[in-house]
């Protein structure tokens, strides 16, 4: 059979994605009379809100109707976790952006141009913009969590070494490439079918169903693919489906809602920002006995997914490092911007921020490699393994992870090669940098990891797959198809995976947290495992022969014992097993096993399993404008057994890129006025394909089937190697301090973009030159005694 | 009732009834044609999801308006399968290669790759990634539409063949909302503008374009100034090169390879494939951006800009011709006809040096642009021209002063750097702070310097 579990697929529409002929949801045929919406945001920060002028755009030719808060007929709220996140602002404005009222019309120019037309009158108000002006004004979207263990303070007391460090990290758009869209249709009975692009099918459904007032029942969604999501369409898809259904209520006519990039860019949530505080108290080999950190996360106005991410940030604090007495403060603030939301890697990219920021800090002044400080650190095996949150480190895979990349990418002969480049002066320096990742998988809240899928095979023996993943790009389909393949050993492409729907499979969660295809793929497994029982005990039956002596191979089953040559093909099998009046439809269910999590102890077992990973990073710095190139990357992944290499090697590349954009050049910028000012591709830069390493080593770690039963031993794959990009932030700070012999620390907060880099540079220099009592020769030129 | 629009679309010829010329031509693909395979990313011109090809050249459909496109060769991602209705070779090359995730900039790298096919270029790194510059993928990571590019390259796959009769050229005017004009003669331009001060003179589109395209703007009268002939010339003088407004910088670029490589290398950096097809070099200094590319490049040279109204023709020098944001001396009646761009001699140094945050597809920090001409060591004229740092492209006239005359040392750079802070009051914006931006202004003379003294200084040849 072809396509089984492990061997390398293509993406199921792979050849549809080149020819144009994959659907996304704005080039569906509208239903007759599909009428198009825009929204009004609000062009200030903080203020409340007085007045709606619509008349004018009302007047316009072509408008419909147009919405504000006072026209939700439910609740005009959109919180996925918490209450009161109003859809559009009602009273108050919290951030440039928000939506104030929606217009529909006949045409899209129409709605858009009428959208113009509308005229708000807000009282401004003093806005807070930035982390460190809500910690100064202690604005919180919630109290602060603590993760804790030990005493800190007299381990810290009784350090042979301590120091202190300060860092921050930007947000990042998402930036998939088709914007947020949904289009809802009315049916009878008040009933909608919503196409939403969205990774949580069942979070449109409740929110729409919320905003209009009405059972779940009678809100059905529907994806087939979005053109990428990473954590952007998880709850920001709900409201803007919101939006379209409330329209389409009113109207009784199909509505599509398709937010233009720069709505899309000012209205929807990001990565979060963060500000890192900390002190460390370390040994003079560099073991790190004490840590003591702020994570102070830049939640928006709203609280959105942040308890999630900032959960996930205070538990991946840690990262693959033993810290005895730990002490972390996790501060969601408020500011008066977008509500920031879920990001591929979910508080985990900026969660291991501090620790590599430490550990390069340790060994300057303990004048040892960073690589030495890492590896006493490590947890142990069998002991010093208990993470802060109570979970073990079992399975624990970062030194294969390190060994490999140290290997693979010539780490020592390049060490010296990079040395002495630096050592010859001039402009240009380079850097090398490492970084080794523990991820956890499973949701933080235990309830979300379950799953539901529904096979149905028919009388020819082809197979039609649902399940409650949503697909995005990831190659999520095919993989739980070849799950399916594998089941029943049939070929691949007698499966057919159809549109995720709230009306297949109900009550999911979102296809989020990489946990895509282990709670899916699980699901799926057992639903054809439930079919597979039933043709097995037919066949049994129907043949006369033992169960047990009949098996599935090669798209036939195989009866009676080895050698008996009795077989039957599959859709004849299932042929005969309808005749049988056997069903041939199944639904699955899986629930992950194990787990389990106090959120305000903040202790438990909240990962089913960790993921781990190594890379090395090689980048060159121009010190007279800042700008930098990543020149080489090596990167190691731990996949477990991996369900398709194919499509966990795209990911392991693209997640790598991603985070390269989000800690290089992809820099959001709000004015002073809170308005966010890059809100296109053409001020908001992601990486291009220039900016890729020209040498671009991935690979999946070799013979590591998971310990834990995931499915088919595979490992979850999505959010984990974006961290692996923290290797070129590391890079670059080894290529800054070469400006000053690597004697000084490096101050670099992320993005480092040119101008952030130069800055680093300069100070460094001066630093420097200030260290020597004065320069000797030119700086620029040279730095190097 | 104006004229229809036609075109040729994936091999047939098509009319544009009822349609407005300032309709993109995106919106007309995805809406009155229903070809849904071109999408739609940013409508900016900066993602290429909806690129196409014009005349066999990427375009990005959502800067271009259909009544530019009338009597051009236009392809889309339908288009493109063979007769016997197999993928073509670029289709099957990227789906085998893994080279889509979620598939929505797909179409528009496959179009960009047929581009490239059909050019014959040899593959090397540079020209693959000079071909992608203007498409964003943000799933894969890129590495394997490098490599299907790379495997497709030279074998140009026929294109669906353009029909027998060619459309004809005259000149025409279509309306819908908006009236478009396309002149084919100079005087009848002239006239236009003489009568129509406050229409929008269109050249590439890829300025106006967005405007249209992302603002949503419905301009009420366009004069389409490309199929003027005069404003089309383009030749090379021994010293001296004569640019026609509407040159694209796609047409532009073998003659300012051969005669002025560091400007050659600046347009790559200027924009993708896609924007070079459609910019122009008029169209860059009509508009007259503080962070226009090509300003301070022939401030630097020296220029000498062609005009022309129906009242006659006149010569405005460069140095003259910006006056302030975004305002000029073309007087209302005027166009620029052409740009008589003077070249770097054997003793003179010339450079150019672009500063942004992404090396492709981005616009800049800081420009800076220097010609200094030399006689035994010392600087006998300087020409410092900078883009970003202030509200119109200018020079630096105090660092001028500081190097003419003096000997081309460290210490002369380090004045001249210095003299610099009294030029500029530089931009502080999203793409870089005033403080940064004066900072690299600075180092960027420094690095004029050690790049003349033979130290290592480009970070893109590591």
């Amino acid at each position: 059979m072809k396509g089984g579990a492990h061997t390398a697929q293509r993406h199921d529409s792979a050849l549809k994605h080149t020819t144009g002929e994959a659907i996304y949801i704005d080039d569906q045929p509208g239903p007759t009379g599909m009428l198009h919406a825009a929204l009004v945001l609000s062009p200030v920060a903080h203020g409340r809100l007085k007045r709606a002028d619509l008349a004018a755009a009302r007047a316009m030719a072509g408008v419909v109707d147009i919405v504000v808060a006072a026209d939700v007929p439910g609740a005009n709220d959109i919180a996925p976790i918490m209450k009161g996140e109003a859809m559009f602002a009602d009273g108050l404005v919290e951030y440039a952006g928000q939506p104030i009222a929606a217009v529909v019309a006949t045409s899209l120019d129409i709605a858009r141009a009428a959208a113009r037309k509308v005229i708000v009158d807000i009282e401004t108000l003093p806005a807070i913009l930035t982390i460190d002006e809500a910690l100064q004004k202690g604005a919180l979207l919630y109290p602060p969590a603590t993760l804790s263990r030990g005493d800190v303070a007299k381990a810290m007391a009784a350090a042979p070494r301590r120091l202190k460090g300060e860092l921050r990290c930007g947000g990042q758009e998402h930036f998939y490439l088709e914007g947020q869209i949904a289009i809802a249709t009315p049916t009878e009975d008040g009933d909608l079918v919503v196409h939403s692009s969205t990774q949580h099918p069942t979070e449109v459904q409740h929110i729409v169903s919320r905003v209009l007032g009405v059972d779940y029942n009678q809100v059905t969604v529907m994806v087939r693919r979005m053109g990428g999501a990473f954590g952007g369409k998880e709850s920001n898809a709900s409201w803007v489906a919101a939006v379209a259904a409330l329209l389409a209520r009113r109207t009784n006519r199909p509505v599509k809602l398709r937010l233009p990039r720069g709505d899309d860019m000012v209205a929807t949530g990001k990565r979060h920002g963060f500000l890192f505080r900390y002190e460390i108290g370390f040994d003079e080999e560099g073991r790190v006995l004490a840590l003591d950190a702020l994570l102070a996360a830049n939640g928006g106005h709203s609280v959105d997914l942040t308890p999630g991410v900032l959960g996930r940030a205070l538990t991946h604090i840690d990262n693959v490092y033993w810290i005895p007495h730990l002490r972390a403060v996790g501060c969601p603030c408020k500011t008066n911007t977008v509500s920031n939301t879920a990001f591929r890697g979910f508080g985990g990219p900026q969660g291991v921020l501090p620790m590599e920021d430490a550990i390069l800090r340790i060994a300057r002044v303990l004048g040892r490699t960073p690589e030495q400080v890492r590896a006493v650190n490590f947890y142990g095996e069998g002991r010093d393994d208990e993470t802060p949150y109570g979970q073990r480190v079992e399975d624990n895979r970062v030194r294969a992870c390190v060994e490999q990349v140290t290997r693979e990418s010539n780490w020592q002969a390049r060490r010296a090669e990079v040395d002495t480049f630096n050592r010859q002066g001039g402009p240009l320096r380079r850097g090398l940098g490492m970084f080794p990742l523990k991820f956890g998988i499973s949701f933080n809240v235990p309830s979300m990891n379950q799953a539901g899928a529904l096979v149905h095979v028919y009388s020819d023996g082809s197979i039609r797959l649902n399940h409650g993943g949503t697909e995005m790009g990831q190659g999520l389909f095919v993989k739980v198809a070849q799950v399916v393949a594998e089941v029943f050993q049939v070929d691949l492409d007698r499966i057919r995976v159809t549109a995720t729907s709230t009306g297949e499979v109900p009550n999911t969660s979102p296809t989020a947290a990489s946990t895509g295809s282990d709670l899916n793929g699980w699901a799926a497994f057992e639903a054809a495992s439930t079919i597979k029982a039933r043709l097995t005990a037919f066949a049994a039956a129907h043949f006369d022969v033992p169960a047990e002596s009949v098996s599935f191979r090669d798209n036939h089953a195989h009866l009676g014992p080895p050698g008996a040559n009795r077989v039957v093909e599959f859709g004849e099998l299932a042929r005969l097993a309808h005749l049988g009046r056997i069903s041939l439809s199944s639904t699955g269910f899986y629930r992950t096993p194990k787990i389990h999590w106090d959120p305000v102890a903040m202790k438990g077992r909240p990962f089913f399993y960790f993921s781990f990973g190594a890379a090395v990073a090689e980048v060159a710095i121009d010190t007279l404008t800042g700008e930098s190139r990543v020149l080489r990357a090596d990167l190691v992944q731990d996949c477990g057994r991996s369900l398709n290499p194919a499509i966990d090697l795209g990911q392991i590349e693209g997640a790598f890129v991603q985070g390269m954009g989000w800690l290089t050049c992809e820099e959001l910028w709000w004015d002073a006025e809170g308005r966010l000012r890059t809100k296109g591709p053409s001020t908001y830069k992601i990486p291009g394909s220039r900016d890729v390493p020209p040498i671009f080593n991935a690979r999946i770690l070799d013979n590591a089937p998971a310990r834990e039963d995931t499915i088919f031993r595979s490992k979850a794959v999505g959010e984990p190697p974006l961290m692996l990009a923290t290797a070129v932030w590391t890079a670059l700070k080894d290529a800054i301090a070469s400006v000053a012999d690597h004697r000084l620390d490096v101050d670099l907060d992320a993005p480092a973009t040119p101008e952030r880099i130069l800055m680093a540079v300069e100070r460094v220099r001066a630093a420097h030159s200030l260290s020597r009592e004065r320069g000797e020769g030119i700086m620029w030129r040279t730095s190097t005694p | 009732m104006g004229e229809p629009i036609e075109i040729v679309l994936n091999g047939a010829r098509r009319r544009l009834d009822g349609v407005s010329p300032a309709m993109t031509l995106l919106d007309w693909l995805r809406g009155p044609a229903r070809l849904t395979g071109t999408k739609e990313g940013c409508a900016e011109g900066d993602c290429g999801a909806c690129t196409v090809l014009v005349d066999r050249l990427p375009v990005n459909a959502c800067l271009a308006v259909v009544g530019q496109m009338h009597g051009r060769v236009i392809h889309t991602v339908e288009g493109l399968r063979g007769a016997d209705g197999a993928p073509h070779p670029v289709q099957r090359a990227l789906a085998e290669s893994d080279g889509t995730q979620c598939g929505f900039c797909t179409p528009g790298i496959v179009m960009s790759a047929v581009a490239f096919g059909c050019g014959g270029e040899e593959p090397t790194p540079e020209t693959i990634h000079d071909a992608l510059a203007g498409n964003l993928c943000r799933c894969t990571g890129y590495r394997p539409i490098v490599e299907a590019v790379a495997r497709c390259a030279r074998s140009p796959e026929p294109l669906p063949p353009a029909p027998a009769v060619p459309i004809d050229h005259e000149a025409r005017t279509f309306d819908g909302p908006t009236i478009l004009h396309a002149p084919r003669a100079l005087a009848e331009l002239l006239r236009l503008r003489a009568e129509h001060p406050d229409a929008w003179l269109l050249a590439g589109g890829t300025d106006l374009g967005v405007r249209v395209s992302h603002d949503r703007e419905v301009p009420g009268r366009v004069i389409h100034v490309v199929g003027v002939p005069e404003l089309n010339g383009l030749a090379a003088h021994p010293d001296r090169i004569e640019i026609g407004a509407a040159t694209t910088y796609q047409r532009l670029l073998p003659i300012l390879t051969n005669h002025v490589p560091p400007f050659a290398e600046m347009i790559r950096r200027l924009g993708s494939r896609q924007i070079r097809s459609m910019g122009t070099i008029g169209g860059n200094l009509g508009t007259a951006s503080p962070i226009g590319d090509t300003s301070p490049v022939l401030l630097a040279l020296g220029a000498t800009l062609h005009l022309a109204s129906i009242r006659g023709r006149r010569a405005v020098a460069i140095d003259d011709f910006f006056l302030g944001y975004r305002e000029t001396a073309l007087a209302p009646d005027e166009v620029i006809v052409s740009i008589d761009m003077r070249l770097p001699s054997a003793d003179e140094i010339f450079h150019v040096d672009k500063v942004s945050k992404r090396r492709d597809q981005d616009i800049s920090a800081v420009l800076g642009a220097y010609k200094l001409g030399m006689v035994d060591g010392i600087v006998r004229e300087a020409r410092l021209a900078y883009g970003g740092m202030a509200a119109i492209p200018a020079r630096a006239p105090h660092a001028e002063a500081t190097l003419a005359g003096a000997p081309w040392t460290e210490a002369t750079v380090e004045r001249a750097v210095a003299a610099l802070a009294r030029d500029f009051e530089p931009l502080d914006d999203w793409r870089a702070s005033a403080e940064y931006r004066l900072m690299v202004a600075g180092n960027l003379l420094r690095r004029l310097y050690l790049r003349s003294a033979g130290v290592a200084a480009e970070l893109d040849a590591l």
